[in-house]
């Protein structure tokens, strides 16, 4: 026996090498979720710290997966600290993890079998080398293969408890071990199939032993476990936990609950169906990436398909094959533990998708499997390796018997099927032999590999960073585009940034790891700089305290799929700006500094206080902004807005253009089923809901939507019914049910609302959308034949309701319309004197003449003109306002048409095209001719355009074919025929949004396309037929290009006098969740701010140690991401600043280490008295 | 020949009738159980549950499982999977995806089956082990 095992683990041994085939030249794997690093121990000594800096402004990592800092950052780390070269310590890493699952397996076979002769083998092989596991694979996912190695280790555990072969203590001591050290990094998720399988057992065991024996041990079991792992992952479980308390509400929302939860489930789930899973296929990326490297050939090729029903024939053959009482026992477990997980892996779009959903939506926690495939799919594998292996066992031992008795056979047949088998096994999974599956999109232009070769200059940087002061941040050029791809020339691609895998320093850049707020703000910042608003750029940097930029020449700018500005054009601006110093150059990295930044504004105490209503976007370049002081958002913190405005300095009030992009935004209802009508016996139950809803409806708002959403229901239930002819006796139920709500809204929207400005404008809006559409469910349901005198007599009252409602929506609603006359609500928050302001460069034109411009308000005749410019800002005087809620209108007087002096080209002649100044006739003879208008001079980098133009159709048909091109690029003549613009036989105007790639761009206008085999079709058109040749058939007019514009409107208060001074003496940063502060000490008001991402649990002491509470009103969202503290009474001396979770952090450690001393020693121990 | 076929013949309408006369009273149900699991499908609620059919055949599946007790024995189910799987073979092969993945359905279905009621019918020998 010792000759087989020594055999197997040769065998295993020898395949845990195939991971140093998957690697050529220097070649590392890197990038995409692999969260493989470029320095493992700066990585690792950054993850002792629960607040990290690497991922830009700061960031608590507690949820970044901190459980894997030992067995899987620590062995890195390790390894690069022994000596190792990277790519020798992913080769030496990835053989560990490739062969600790096949001995994991091993342990739990030939414990179990130690009568078989080749279970152990075969299922180790399979349980190693598998499609579930490749794809792993391809980002090296170390948390996913540690508890893919705990999992057989556990359930051998937890057997022999339940089954009387292992003691409690032992048992619970082992188990706890194992899941406490191959903890999965940390992930939750992780643990799905861990638990399903040990759920499994737990419940098979209790339907086979009745009887409270075993409920008892299931128990003890459970809580043992728990306890040992909570003991040892206190180090990671502390912290998160403070985490949830902290965060969850915003991650959880990001994730979208469990509909969005279920929702990315169901797309991961295209190809997870039982059929695949039964043949170990259903990799969601096989069947979601078209250009995936290997899975087209097992999808498609015959001879591979029919090997992968080998997978379900052999596992469930073992059915037949199963005789022993123990062998039973164990079959008939996994092959239900492997039709469980199947379940679960194939997710909502299965047959039994709905009972799935069900246990989505409603299992409290369910929503964290997510990628239900990935967490539970482990456990078919599982299941599989053994059953195949069991079959595969009886069928090797029979043939070896067949051999002995008729001699047929060489003696070593025992050692060649095994070997035999593994060889085809491995060459079916062929793309383990070379990598192949590292390259995981093949997709031309766009090909995607995890393997890359780092330049050196990489490496050198993050030396060379390493090294530099903590409190030195730094702005990543160019922008990440909106996909938040980061990918370089030399084929990194990932979501994280370079710099975050590679440093313990602050670098700014727009990743998705970032929050979407501070992302607008990172991406309205770069825009700044690249539209050289030097004034805007450097408040935006002293705001994140930026000190630096680095130009990443090298990134991979101008491929489609995540195409951003080319970084020359940053590193141009820079050199010529002698604001700006490049420093170092590392390769095609350089390093530029912000000149005159002389201390770093990490940390500022001022006696400035700044109180914002808007977005900080319209305040930068501000000449009474002062960026360096602290700056209340109202709209971050609205419970404490009161507070704040009365002790601020400054007061600034910057709302945004309503609707000035010309998105029209949905305010209506979707129509969809009521699916209980009124006559169901179920209906008082609708009705009873529906008072519930009015009952805890207290304030205007959601009394507005329970009013709007029961007359949506009535009139939509009046139209189903009408639809389905069902219960037609009711309908005259549902129309009066229907009047009555609209008689209740009515008499709503005719009181004060009570509301915001903001609110009031929203809120028509949606009476607006929502009316629209229930007339237009009256008007088709109206000529139905269904319908009878009466209810035509009721459905023409609700209509009458609906237009006094709409009367006085429409006064309330106050949205721009035309490009001329923007529109802004301004809800001050305070009333008094104001100096209004409006920023020069946020007009049409930069050097348009803006004297004529006014802004006008919509309750009073003020107007008000330019008086004079102050740097960037023309100031319109002051006013004295009364009213909080102030509705206005701006008339920008450095609009222009675009194609003013600009005249049209006809390039298919201009026969049939009559024009007459700004009017254009289209007859019968210009049929498929189009005449163009070239814009030029635009501008790029986002910069919005309306074309605009009035036309009218003379035929029945659409004929006005309208689309924008390039100069250059022809457009095939075919593609008129989508750019139909709708019929309308009265004149109507056409927007259309267009934002250009190049500074020029062509305007086509076609009279229809009619292709030549539609030629003879076309005289017998009705409507052409008594056209004579000359008469038109389109008109148009009034053509125009207008930038589309934000001009920003600033309504600034100056509060309190104050006097410029920083009372921050100087500061230290111990550690990347300490500050020491030094201060000049003040009775006066000061605001101090910490330029890290805002965190509750920033704890403030002064030096007696004593600290602000958590939920202290003081301690505010400064600029919308910071950290701010208000100290009305001043400051003493020193004071410093700690990041609490770090303490749990510190102290879960301890207990970890003491409990993994206390245990291993508790081992040795007992091993030392046995002995 | 004939004679022989017609004696063959006689055989299987003997053993259908018998089997009818004999199941008459489950048949009506399943056959009733059936009638009545469609209707829901048109109740509110009940309209919205995705793949309804394949909740009515798993539910008379079930229901047949105890009613014919004597027909559908454990060894048939579980090579009727291995036959299901074998069927699937050139269906997967075709890319006929959508019968293929119904016979995967079918498969989990048979297998979960035999496994259920190898549990309930082994439980003895299985509690010694």
């Amino acid at each position: 026996m010792k000759k087989r095992i020594y055999f197997d683990l040769f065998l295993i041994f020898l395949l845990g090498l195939l991971p140093i085939l998957w690697f050529s030249g220097s070649q590392l794997l890197l990038g995409h979720d692999s969260g493989m690093t470029f320095d493992p121990i700066t990585h690792l000594l950054d993850r002792l710290h629960v607040w990290s800096q690497r991922l830009g402004i700061g960031t608590d990592q507690s949820a970044g997966l901190l459980g894997a800092i030992v067995f899987i950052h620590g062995l890195e780390a390790l390894l690069v600290w022994i000596g190792f070269s990277m790519q020798m310590m992913q080769k030496i890493q990835f053989v560990f993890w490739f062969v600790t699952p096949g001995l994991a397996m091993y342990y739990f076979t030939r414990k179990t079998w130690p009568e078989k002769n080749y279970l152990p083998l075969i299922a180790s092989v399979i349980y190693m080398i598998n499609f579930f596991l490749i794809q792993a694979w391809f980002v090296a996912e170390r948390t996913k293969f540690s508890i893919y190695v705990a999992l057989p280790l556990i359930l051998y555990f937890a057997f022999s408890y339940l089954g009387g072969k292992m003691s409690f203590k032992k048992s619970v001591v082992v188990t706890g071990l194992t899941i406490g050290l191959l903890n999965a990094g940390g992930s939750f998720p992780l643990y799905g199939g861990l638990m399903l399988a040990l759920f499994t057992i737990f419940l098979y065991q209790n339907l086979l032993h009745k009887g409270w024996e075993m409920i008892k041990k299931t128990i003890l079991f459970s809580l043992g476990v728990t306890v040992i792992y909570i003991l040892l992952n206190a180090f990671w479980l502390f912290t998160y936990a403070y985490y949830i308390f902290g965060f969850y509400g915003r991650d959880l929302a990001l994730a979208g609950g469990p509909q969005g939860s279920l929702a990315w489930s169901e797309y991961l789930s295209k190809g997870s169906t039982f059929i695949n899973l039964f043949r170990g296929q259903g990799v969601p990326e096989w069947y979601l990436n078209p250009y995936h490297a290997f899975a087209g050939n097992f999808l498609t090729n015959p001879i591979l398909i029919l090997l992968s029903f080998a997978f379900p024939l052999l596992a469930y053959f073992s059915l037949f094959v199963v005789k022993a009482k123990k062998d039973r026992y164990y079959i008939y477990l996994f092959v239900l533990l492997s039709l469980i997980a199947l379940f679960f892996s194939a997710g909502p779009r299965s047959q039994l998708g709905a009972v799935y959903e069900f246990i989505a939506l409603h299992v409290p926690g369910f929503a964290i499997f997510r990628s239900n495939f990935y967490k539970f799919g482990y456990v078919i594998w599982f299941s599989y390796a053994i059953l195949i292996g069991f079959t595969l066992d009886a069928l090797f031992s029979k043939i070896e018997n067949l051999g002995r008795i008729k001699k047929l056979f060489m003696n070593k047949i025992s050692f060649v099927l095994p070997i035999l088998f593994i060889l085809g096994y491995v060459f079916y999974h062929y793309p383990v032999l070379n990598g192949l599956f590292l390259d995981y999109s093949h997709e031309p232009g766009k090909e995607l590999t995890t393997r890359v070769t780092v330049p050196q200059y990489v490496f050198d940087f993050g030396k060379w960073s390493n090294q530099q002061d903590p409190n030195k941040r730094y702005l990543v050029v160019p922008e990440i585009s909106d996909t938040g791809y980061i990918a370089y020339q030399w084929k990194f691609w990932s979501i994280a940034s370079i710099n975050s895998l590679m440093t313990k320093n602050s670098f700014v850049q727009n990743t998705l790891m970032v929050p979407e707020n501070e992302r607008l703000l990172m991406k309205q910042m770069y825009s700044a700089l690249l539209s050289e608003d030097m004034k805007s750029f450097t408040d935006f940097t002293e705001v994140f305290a930026i000190d630096g930029i680095v130009v990443h020449e090298d990134f991979d700018w101008q491929n489609p799929a995540w195409a951003t500005t080319d970084p020359a054009i940053y590193e141009k601006i820079l050199d010529k700006n002698p604001k700006f110093k490049l420093i170092k150059t590392f390769g095609k990295w350089k390093v530029y500094d912000i000149v005159d930044r002389s201390r770093s504004l990490r940390i500022t105490a001022t006696p400035k206080l700044n109180f914002l209503q808007g977005e900080l976007k319209n305040i930068v370049s501000f000449p009474e902004f002062d960026p360096t002081s602290p700056l209340f958002i109202a709209d971050k913190e609205p419970q404490s807005s009161a507070y704040f405005v009365n002790e601020a300095t400054d007061i600034f009030a910057a709302p945004e253009c309503i609707q000035c992009d010309f998105k029209e935004e949905f305010f209506g209802f979707n129509y969809y089923n009521p699916k209980i009508l009124p006559g169901s016996v179920l209906y008082p139950l609708v009705l009873y809901r529906e008072n519930l809803i009015k009952k805890k409806s207290k304030d205007f708002s959601s009394l507005l939507n329970y009013q709007l959403t029961v007359s949506d229901r009535r009139i939509v239930e009046a139209k189903w019914i009408v639809d389905s002819k069902e219960k037609v006796q009711f309908l005259q139920r549902a129309i009066d049910g229907s009047y009555s709500s609209i008689v209740e809204l009515r008499n709503l929207v005719s009181k004060d609302w009570g509301v915001t400005g903001i609110d009031e404008n929203r809120l028509a809006r949606t009476i607006n959308g929502h009316l629209i559409q229930q007339v237009t469910l009256i008007d088709s349901m109206f000529e139905n034949p269904i319908l009878n005198i009466d209810h035509r007599k009721v459905l023409a009252l609700i209509y009458d309701e609906i237009l006094k409602i709409k009367k006085i929506a429409d006064k309330k609603q106050w949205v721009t319309e035309d490009i001329i006359d923007k529109r802004y609500i301004f809800d001050l928050p305070k009333t008094g004197a104001y100096d209004v302001y409006v920023k020069k460069k946020s007009l049409s034109s930069l050097v348009g003449d803006a004297s004529s411009s006014v802004i006008s308000f919509a309750d009073s005749n003020q107007k008000l003109k330019p008086l004079s410019e102050k740097n960037d800002w023309l100031y319109f005087g002051g006013i004295n306002l009364n009213n909080k809620k102030l509705r206005l209108a701006f008339k920008d007087s450095t609009l222009k048409n675009l194609l003013d002096g600009i005249n049209p080209e006809f390039p298919d002649g201009n026969q049939g095209i009559i024009q007459d100044n700004n009017k254009f006739s289209l007859n019968l003879d210009s049929q498929n001719k189009c005449f163009t208008y070239t814009a030029n001079n635009l501008e790029i980098l986002g910069t919005q355009y309306l074309v605009s133009f009035s036309y009218r159709n003379l035929t029945d048909r659409k004929d006005l074919g309208f689309y924008v091109s390039s100069i250059k690029d022809k457009t095939p003549k075919l593609r008129v025929r989508e750019s139909l613009v709708p019929n309308s036989r009265v004149w109507v105007t056409h927007n259309q949004v267009v934002f250009p790639t190049k500074s020029n761009m062509k305007l086509n206008f076609c009279n229809g396309f009619v292709s030549i085999a539609q030629k003879n079709s076309v005289k017998e058109r009705e409507d052409l037929k008594f056209i004579s040749p000359g008469q038109n058939l389109i008109e148009l007019q009034d053509i125009s290009v207008h930038k589309v514009s934000f001009p920003v409107i600033v309504f600034y208060q100056k509060q309190k006098n104050t006097e410029k001074k920083e009372y921050v003496l100087d500061f230290q940063k111990t550690s990347p969740e300490e500050y020491k502060i030094n201060l000049a000490p003040t009775n006066n008001p000061v605001t101090l701010v910490m330029r890290e991402d805002f965190g509750k649990f920033w704890q403030l002491c002064d030096e007696n140690n004593k600290c602000l509470p958590f939920d202290d009103k003081n301690h505010f969202i400064s600029a919308g991401f910071l950290n701010g503290w208000y100290f009305k009474d001043g400051v003493k001396g020193k004071m410093s600043l700690y990041y609490f979770p770090q303490k749990m952090y510190t102290v879960g450690a301890y207990i970890s280490a003491i409990s993994l001393l206390i245990i291993l020693g508790g081992i040795c121990w007992k091993k030392f008295k046995k002995n | 020949m004939l004679e022989k076929i017609q004696k063959k013949l006689k055989g299987f309408y003997i053993i259908g009738l018998n089997f009818f006369k004999t199941y008459l009273a489950h048949i009506v149900f399943l056959v009733f159980t059936f009638q009545l699991l469609s209707f829901i499908s048109s109740l509110p609620y009940f309209n919205l549950i995705d793949k309804y059919n394949y909740y009515v055949l798993a539910i008379l599946w079930i229901f047949s499982n105890f009613l014919f007790k004597k027909y559908i024995i454990n060894r048939k189910i579980l090579i009727g999977s291995m036959v299901v799987f074998a069927i699937a073979i050139p269906i997967t092969i075709v890319e006929l995806e959508f019968l293929s993945d119904i016979l995967g359905f079918v498969a989990f279905i048979l297998l979960l089956t035999y496994v259920l009621r190898q549990i309930f019918t082994d439980r003895e020998i299985l509690r010694e082990t």
